[in-house]
């Protein structure tokens, strides 16, 4: 099992290698076939040393590797030297790493936490296991071990109910394990992806995109009803999603039975108010306007009428050139009369003159 | 947000009076023909519709709600125009919607069922938006009972007067 490691992961470069470089291809070829065997010999050899060293060794090979003349015999000129300077640390870490997890039913269990999760191994720079472990949150890596050992032992067939989700996630890191054995950049895609889903989900909630997808239409639901609560009187202290909507179906209802009382009553008073509904019409927008806004503020209120009914505005002016040449014969030139009488609405008679430009509209259509 | 809600009210003022003195005004078929009790109720029900379309249309088009109002308020003047009763549906269309009743509220017939049932277009909305919608609704609701009752008053104090 463990011969194989090494020409296992040197085969690997090759292939890049000659895509890469052509004309150096006979040398390269000739010193990764005669390397190899050294190379997994001393793979093997690291491999007895306890871990502690062993991961020092791999990360410092120049300075305490006993076979370092080899090792830079071995490496080629220039192309290729940044990889291959980290990549056998990689391979070797993650070919133990994979083989452990999956078959550590058969190995010792001392053995697997130390391959796996030994501080050397977490402290290291631009290695990918170690940023698989980093991945997983600060306090879990014991947890993830434990359910690791109990997941694989096949003899143990029940399962701690509070360990399912801690199951699951690492069934989910197991496969990104496997997938960094392949490649080391779908590795580094992954430590790349992981951080932006931790920002969006907390620990313990779900992280595919339609449990975040739910998540924020809840977020949604929850500030819209908040906004709600505020808009509807005596809805504040209720507390309840839905108490607060039955609160506010109430005050849509109680204001729609308003909205036919009123309408009821405004039918029934109607038709003998025919006659002054100009002069009404005028004191009402005055009323409002004067309760809104002074004086002063009147011609600068005039203008913004404008843009919400431009279409609008513009029949009416063109009805004003044709109403006023005629003679105030009709009902609305004596209650326009009136309107300028009366003392009170005087002043937003102008102001009106939008209101009673329409109302002119309207008249003369009754006239016609 | 104020600043808004009084440039409603002033259109919505307009609008709903505008309105008003259109329907107040001497119209053959519907003061003559008709008895004193029909005439009320159907004077006051042209005023409630006319007070719910001038709503929508002083809150603007970019609202669900209004759209479905004004939709709605469009194909009953066509029912009207083509001189068919204004309660009256087409059996397949009345079909349709019955199924489509059905299966809103069987899709929730809680208290967003309810509320869709209240809120005009709420049976087509997303749960979020509904409720961003009723709270829009409910602002123009406010502000239109408080015109009408402004409107009642003064007709009730100018006619007893």
């Amino acid at each position: 099992m463990e011969p194989q490691s090494g020409p296992g992961a040197r085969s690997s470069p090759t292939a890049d290698e000659t895509a890469l470089d052509s004309v150096q291809f006979g040398e390269d070829i000739r010193h990764l076939i005669s390397v190899p065997t050294e190379n997994a010999s001393s793979f093997t050899a690291l491999l007895e040393l306890p871990p502690n060293q062993a991961v020092e060794l791999l990360h410092s090979p120049e300075s305490t590797r006993p076979d370092s003349s080899q090792q830079q015999q071995y490496q080629p000129p220039q192309h290729f030297n940044a990889g291959l300077l980290t990549f056998p640390t990689n391979a070797a870490l993650i070919e133990r790493a994979a083989k452990f997890s999956v078959f550590a039913a058969e190995e010792d269990l001392n053995n697997n936490n130390n391959g796996i999760a030994s501080p050397e191994t977490n402290s290291a720079p631009s290695n990918s296991s170690a940023g698989l472990v980093v991945k997983t949150e600060p306090a879990e890596p014991v947890a993830y071990l434990n359910s690791s050992s109990v997941a694989s032992d096949p003899t143990v067939a029940t399962k701690d109910e509070n360990q399912r989700p801690n199951n699951k996630r690492k069934e989910r890191e197991k496969k990104g394990k496997g997938s960094s054995k392949k490649s080391k950049s779908a590795a580094n895609e992954n430590s790349e992806q992981l951080p932006y889903v931790h920002v969006r989900a907390r620990r313990g909630q779900a992280t595919d995109s339609h449990s975040l997808a739910e998540r924020a239409r809840r977020e949604k639901i929850n500030a819209r009803m908040k906004l709600l609560q505020e808009l509807v009187p005596g809805c504040n202290k209720i507390s309840g999603t839905a108490l607060v909507l039955d609160e506010i179906i109430n005050h849509v209802q109680s204001l729609q039975r308003q909205v036919e009382v009123l309408s009821m009553k405004l039918a029934a008073v109607n038709p003998r108010i025919d006659f002054n509904l100009d002069n009404m019409l005028a004191a009402e927008s005055g009323s409002l306007m004067d309760s809104n806004f002074p004086a002063v503020m009147m011609p600068i209120m005039w203008p913004e009428v404008q843009p919400n009914g431009s279409r609008q505005q513009y029949h009416q002016q063109q009805w004003n050139f044709d109403v006023v040449p005629q003679p105030a014969g009709g009902g609305w030139g004596r209650e326009d009369g009136h309107n300028f009488i009366t003392p009170e609405n005087s002043l937003l008679s102008y102001v009106s003159s939008a209101n009673s430009a329409s109302l002119n509209s309207s008249q003369l259509k009754m006239e016609l | 947000m104020s600043a808004t809600t009084e440039q409603l009210e002033r259109n919505f003022t307009h609008r709903f009076l505008t309105s008003l003195r259109r329907i107040n005004s001497p119209d053959s078929k519907t003061t003559t023909t008709h008895a004193a009790g029909l005439v009320i109720r159907r004077r006051s029900l042209r005023i409630k519709r006319a007070a719910y379309s001038s709503m929508a249309r002083a809150a603007g088009s970019h609202r669900a709600w209004t759209r479905a109002l004004l939709s709605r308020a469009r194909s009953q003047r066509r029912r009207q125009q083509h001189d068919v009763h204004p309660n009256y549906i087409p059996p397949a269309q009345r079909r349709k919607s019955s199924v489509k009743r059905a299966a809103a509220a069987g899709r929730e017939m809680g208290r967003a069922g309810k509320l869709r049932g209240l809120v005009p277009g709420g049976s087509r909305m997303e749960m979020g938006q509904l409720l961003e919608e009723t709270a829009h609704y409910v602002q123009c609701l406010a502000v239109q009972v408080r015109v009408m009752q402004a409107v009642a008053d003064h007709f009730s104090s100018s006619s007893s007067m």
